[in-house]
């Protein structure tokens, strides 16, 4: 603005210079060199007066008219100047007012994840309370497992051999009541030791974590093993195993020991509630992508009401007439189906309208052919394409 | 659930000679009553109730086979397996491992007996015929 106002100013004084004075200083001067030739008439010096004040007022008014123009520049100018300034102070208001609330906005925000933070810490050492203690639960587990194995299998152990062998008669003779009782406590101490050891292998089964090595085994191999482990059971003479076709003896990957187990607690429990005279079957087929063992009987096994409770945990056994006790336990069906689901299979009951309640095991097929050895398992580096099992929780 | 000893099977178990056995076991009645099962079957039963002892009495008199718990006091079943291995090498008796526990879902008998070096492993509640005929076999009765 200053440096505009200097040269207008420096403009200004040479126009007038030259527009006025100088054109009046130029007559002035010829004037004078007409004097020096011969002394002027009146009436020249008037015309020359004339001449010199019009060039005069021709240059003041030139000068007058651009210090006007200037002034309405300056003027013109000046407005906007001002105009501009006035625009950028509300801009620059506005810009503070934004600036303040983005400031109090972060302040804000800073002030509530800080609280967040807080919060996150507090929770963060709930959970690693919590995990401490879900660490000692689960030694607390493994040492139950470990104490219920030794300090309850070992007494037990001690006393079915001793009854098993006063009634072997080792100790001497028994007469027929001393027979009877000695009977009754081991097949009672029999009974026992098969809760507790399901017990055992039902915790274990929903606690452990880590999966134990897989195989392929052939259905077979489980299937005989089971059925051999029934032989023994006072209605053995019923079951009828259907003989598979060796097209549908498919091959599973898992635990052989935990499918024969499976089989065999399906076996008891349909075999120990059979109706006398009636049968208990086996049906192994393979369908799909999967491998079918349907076992059922006609019995009381399982309350056509209650099928949907089947498998929850301890069921309440209706005891048949007539049957000693000692074969299988409570437990049979629930560990049978934690075994399945343990093997990514399912195992569900079906309502005949016969009265027969079977139960359908479905197991996924091994993905890999299965060269069978001795009937069963192959050796874990056959390297399964299956993926590993989860353990049901 | 275990077929009671027949007379057949004791007969079968009898050895000619009476074959030494030591039972190692920290559960003083179960040692009892294997010795007295064993005894009944004809053979010399020594009874040590943890495995130190049980090294002791291998040290005065090498037994034909030991009957070695696991869980015992001071020394473990496999402890006591692998010292004796160890020192005795090929003089070491056949060892059977009894035990209420198993770290797997199931006991592989096998996987165990292999890690161990014993000569076979048996679960608690053990049968009473199966223990004889591991005996029987072990011994080339």
């Amino acid at each position: 603005m200053v440096t505009i106002t200097r040269k207008l100013g420096v403009q200004l004084f040479l126009v007038v210079t030259l527009s006025g004075i100088i054109p009046t200083l130029v007559t002035v001067y010829i004037c004078l060199q007409f004097a020096q030739v011969r002394p002027l008439t009146p009436w020249e010096m008037i015309i020359l007066g004339f001449i010199a004040t019009g060039l005069f007022a021709t240059g003041a008014a030139q000068a007058i008219y651009l210090v006007r123009h200037i002034n309405n520049l300056l003027t013109k100018a000046n407005a906007a100047t001002q105009l501009g300034a006035s625009r950028s102070g509300d801009q620059l208001k506005q810009l503070d007012s934004a600036l303040d609330e983005m400031t109090a906005d972060l302040r804000d925000k800073v002030r509530q994840l800080e609280a967040r933070n807080e919060q996150l810490r507090t929770t963060n050492s709930q959970l690693e309370i919590t995990n401490q203690n879900f660490q000692k639960l689960d030694s607390f587990k493994s040492d139950f497992i470990r104490f219920a194995s030794h300090e309850f299998r070992t007494p037990l152990t001690t006393i079915r051999e001793s009854v098993s062998m006063l009634s072997e008669g080792l100790a001497g003779p028994l007469n027929e009541k001393q027979t009877k009782f000695t009977d009754i406590a081991k097949r009672n101490t029999d009974r026992l030791i098969e809760v507790v050891t399901s017990l055992i292998l039902l915790t274990k089964m929903r606690t452990q974590i880590k999966p134990e090595e897989q195989s392929i085994v052939s259905i077979k191999g489980p299937l005989e093993d089971a059925i051999k482990r029934v032989q023994t059971h006072p209605n053995f003479a019923v079951l009828n195993v259907t003989e598979p076709d060796p097209s549908q003896l498919a091959s599973v990957l898992g635990d052989r020991n935990l499918l024969t187990i499976a089989i065999q607690n399906l076996l008891n429990d349909a075999l120990t509630h059979a109706y006398p005279e009636t049968q208990a079957t086996v049906v192994l087929a393979a369908e799909g992508n999967s491998l079918t063992l349907t076992v059922g009987s006609r019995g009381s096994r399982i309350v056509q009401g209650k099928i949907g409770k089947a498998f929850d945990g301890l069921r309440r056994e209706i005891t048949p007439q007539n049957l000693p006790s000692g074969h299988g336990s409570i437990l049979d069906l629930t560990i049978a189906s934690e075994i399945v689901k343990w093997h990514r299979g399912t195992l569900e009951v079906d309502a005949l309208s016969n009265g027969e309640t079977p139960v359908i095991v479905r197991l996924p097929k091994a993905t890999t052919p299965s060269p069978v050895k001795n009937g069963g398992a192959e050796s874990a580096s056959s390297k399964p394409q299956q993926p590993q099992p989860a353990l049901v929780q | 659930m275990n077929p009671p000893m027949t007379a057949a099977s004791t007969a079968a178990t009898q050895p000619t000679a009476p074959r030494r056995i030591l039972i190692v076991d920290d559960d003083r009645d179960l040692a009892e009553m294997i010795s007295m099962r064993l005894t009944a079957s004809g053979f010399d039963v020594d009874i040590a109730n943890d495995g130190m002892m049980g090294i002791a009495k291998v040290k005065e008199r090498i037994p034909d086979l030991i009957v070695l718990d696991v869980m015992m006091p001071k020394m473990d079943g496999f402890e006591v397996c692998a010292a004796l291995k160890e020192k005795l090498g090929a003089r070491c008796p056949k060892i059977i491992l009894l035990s209420a526990v198993t770290a797997g879902l199931t006991a592989n008998a096998e996987q165990i007996q292999q890690q161990s070096g014993a000569d076979a492993f048996l679960t608690k509640p053990y049968n009473p015929p199966i223990l004889l005929a591991k005996i029987t076999d072990l011994l080339d009765l």
